[in-house]
């Protein structure tokens, strides 16, 4: 699968978590590619995986959780066996990472300055003054209007969207290979969420950066994406190009989300929910994890667990009506 | 166990007709203002004030729903909280019924109360996590009380399944449910008391959107079986225009445009509405830029404590012009069912004006 234009490869990925109630199976055998430059999403709705799988290849999973299987190759060599040390160096040169809520990533007792220059610092072995321009590039170049009161500024005087600007600062600063922007605009206010995506693009094309993008927001999904993976329950269940996933959804889930999502340029379209709750990995049904749901569910589909099983136009999906 | 997934048309509905309803308001918001004092220092000298709620007026009829959107903090759960009685506005009336609700005495509020109730964004924090759902839901019977004994048990194990969940689910606790089903004991509870008006804000904003679907189909139904009247206050524009018959924009405190549903979504006269109607990511990857309206505004909500002069919106306006620093606009009618408050409203539908993009490109 892997060619010269793979910039990261995950396969069969498995992370549980082994908590004092029991194993929690969060992903079970996850696997897609991520080319350079490439912008691709990761839907699904909560609870699915999405963040268990970036934290994964961050190298971030903590104890009691795990990585029981699978590997992570990024630039031909397998992250799952790195040392701290030179997993570290990964995060600070080539792959990094936005969240939704900026203010757990940033340290409340220091200004924004600081930690911008802290970060350059280590991320670029630059001393302080060098540090402190590229920092001001920065502010400038994820456009905050003025830059110097933002740099003497602390996290909590920011507004969310301010925050979320120098977020992409920090995580872009080092020129990384890999953004990982885990709902990096659920929290924000629709104005400020498209200058944010509008800024994340043309930045990331800018530095030839790749970004696995998680979102819920199928709308996101086909204003940023090149290609999308969608997971349910601790599975990836479609990968698809982005038209073709919008134009024609193979598996019922992915039908589901799309019917029953509100659109402002439909009018008098019906909506059609999914029936049922949203699983969690500690209850999840034999079989095809969807078939309580599924409207299309048969016999086999409570028994059978489906493979990813190719289609001829290219897209890959987990279900049994696509079994040749 | 689960609510089947239902589906309706808009076309149906028969409700929310303005022109038949018209003439039957349920709820006035008339010239509501809602001043925080956020004065600092311990002598307060100098007075600062938040207009959270600044002369809105609004009229509901009965069966529809009126949707409001607008940003964070520009003042919808403040008058969500107004309408509920909860906290007096420092000017103003909120007639329901033909009753002024804040010359009432407590007494009175409260049996005024039974008919209007509230659906909160967050089911968990209005959820007691130690009672059961039969106590949760048995509560407001009990407290007026309509029935007792063997009859409210029925009542219950009714409005259970008026809400879709299994009426076994009665002796259990709410941490024992997800979001969605969390949301539809809170509606159940909300319906016991068999009101007119339900004022929902943010009721699906935290649940997953294969859910969201189900809470909005499910108040749609109850609208359409019980005759209710609904202000929904919304955050994703998308649901709003689902559910709504007509919406009013809200920023900074006011209301920017108002209308009919249809018209807001098609011909947005005020610039911050038609922002917002470009902003939002639509799920169609063949409805992108080029034929899109893509009006950005730049920029953050301004501090609302020291809001702009004039327009508030003209610090991110892309047509301001100097007269909206000076003349703060006053909502007027564009056209029939709309009201915009701007100097200069575009009256261009965003049909014609994608044409336009096209024919400059
Ligand atoms: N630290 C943890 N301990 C136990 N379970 C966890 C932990 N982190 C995540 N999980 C479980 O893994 C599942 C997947 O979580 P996550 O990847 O965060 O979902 P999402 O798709 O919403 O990002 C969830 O059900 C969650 O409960
Ligand atoms: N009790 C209060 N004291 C001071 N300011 C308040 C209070 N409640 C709300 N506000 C402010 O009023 C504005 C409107 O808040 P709110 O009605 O909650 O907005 P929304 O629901 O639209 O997000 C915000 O700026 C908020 O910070
Ligand atoms: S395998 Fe069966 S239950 Fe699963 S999605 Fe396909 S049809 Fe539905
Ligand atoms: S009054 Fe002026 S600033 Fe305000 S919305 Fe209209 S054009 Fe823009
Ligand atoms: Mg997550
Ligand atoms: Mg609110």
């Amino acid at each position: 699968m892997a060619n010269d234009q793979t910039l990261l490869e995950v396969e069969h990925l498995k992370t549980h978590f082994f908590t004092e109630k029991g194993v929690i199976p969060s992903i079970n055998d996850v696997s897609f590619s991520i080319n350079k430059g490439e912008i691709v999403a990761l839907v699904g709705e909560s609870g699915s995986g999405k963040s268990v799988t970036s934290m994964s290849i961050m190298g971030l999973i903590e104890s009691p959780g795990k990585i029981v299987n699978g590997s992570i190759i990024f630039d031909n060599q397998d992250l799952t066996s790195l040392t701290h040390k030179k997993y570290q160096k990964i995060r600070r040169n080539d792959m990094s990472m936005v969240f939704q809520e900026p203010l757990t990533a940033l340290n409340p007792v220091f200004s924004i300055g600081f930690q911008l220059i802290e970060t350059i610092k280590v991320q670029q072995k630059t001393n302080k003054k060098k540090a402190k321009e590229i920092a001001f590039e920065w502010l400038e170049k994820v456009r905050i209007p003025n830059p110097d009161k933002v740099f003497a500024s602390y996290p909590h005087e920011l507004s969310g969207g301010m925050r979320q600007r120098v977020m992409i600062a920090m995580a872009l600063s080092s020129r990384p290979r890999l953004l990982i922007a885990d709902e990096p605009t659920t929290a924000l206010d629709v104005t400020i969420q498209k200058q944010i995506l509008r800024l994340m693009k043309d930045l990331t094309k800018e530095l030839d950066t790749a970004i696995l993008f998680i979102t819920h927001d199928l709308g996101i999904v086909a204003e940023m994406v090149d290609r999308v993976m969608v997971m349910y329950g601790g599975e990836i269940v479609e990968k698809s190009e982005v038209k073709q996933l919008f134009h024609a959804p193979k598996h019922p889930y992915t039908e589901g989300l799309l019917k029953s999502t509100p659109k402002i340029n439909q009018w008098g379209e019906k909506l059609h929910a999914i029936s049922g709750t949203v699983p969690t990995p500690s209850n999840l049904p034999k079989g095809c994890k969807f078939h309580p749901r599924c409207p299309k569910a048969f016999d086999r589909c409570e028994s059978e667990h489906p493979p990813l099983i190719g289609h001829k136009d290219g897209s890959q999906v987990r279900c049994l009506l696509y079994e040749r | 166990m689960e609510a089947k997934s239902v589906v309706y048309y808009m076309k149906d509905r028969k409700v929310g007709d303005p022109m038949a309803a018209e003439h039957s308001p349920l709820l006035e918001i008339s010239g509501i203002k809602k001043y925080f004092d956020v004065s600092k220092g311990i002598f307060k000298k100098k007075k600062q004030y938040l207009k959270a709620v600044d002369r809105v007026n609004l009229t509901l009829n009965k069966g529809e729903t009126v949707g409001i959107v607008g940003e964070s903090g520009c003042g919808k759960s403040t008058l969500a909280n107004i309408v509920m009685g909860a906290l007096p506005p420092d000017e103003g009336n909120i007639i329901f019924d033909n009753t002024d609700i804040y010359s009432l005495s407590k007494k009175e509020l409260k049996e005024k109360r039974r008919g209007f109730q509230m659906v909160f964004q967050d089911p968990s924090s209005s959820l007691n996590p130690r009672m059961t759902v039969f106590d949760i839901i048995a509560e407001p019977l009990k407290s007026f009380n309509i029935v007792k004994g063997k009859q409210l048990i029925e009542e219950v194990e009714k409005l259970l399944s008026i809400v879709g969940l299994d009426i076994s689910y009665k002796k259990r606790y709410p941490h024992e449910f997800s979001g969605g089903q969390r949301q539809r004991i809170v509606i159940a509870r909300a319906l016991a008391l068999k009101p007119k008006l339900i004022v929902c804000d943010e009721p699906v904003s935290a649940l997953d959107v294969s859910i969201q679907a189900q809470i909005l189909n499910l108040l749609r139904e109850l609208q359409d079986k019980y005759h209710l009247t609904y202000l929904f206050i919304g955050h994703g524009l998308p649901s709003v225009h689902y559910i709504s018959d007509r919406i009013a924009v809200m920023y900074l405190g006011e209301i920017v445009e108002t209308g009919k549903k249809d018209i807001i979504f098609q011909k947005p006269a005020h610039p911050y509405t038609r922002a917002l109607l470009s902003s939002v990511p639509v799920p169609d990857p063949d409805y992108q830029t080029e034929k899109r309206e893509n009006t950005e505004i730049l920029g953050d909500l301004p501090n609302p404590i020291d809001p702009p002069s004039g327009c508030k919106f003209h610090t991110r306006c892309p047509i301001a012009q100097d007269i909206c620093k000076q003349k703060p606009p006053v909502l007027s009618s564009i056209r029939d069912n709309q009201q915009t408050a701007c100097h200069f409203p575009i009256t261009e539908s965003l049909e014609e004006a994608k044409e336009y993009k096209a024919f400059i490109n």
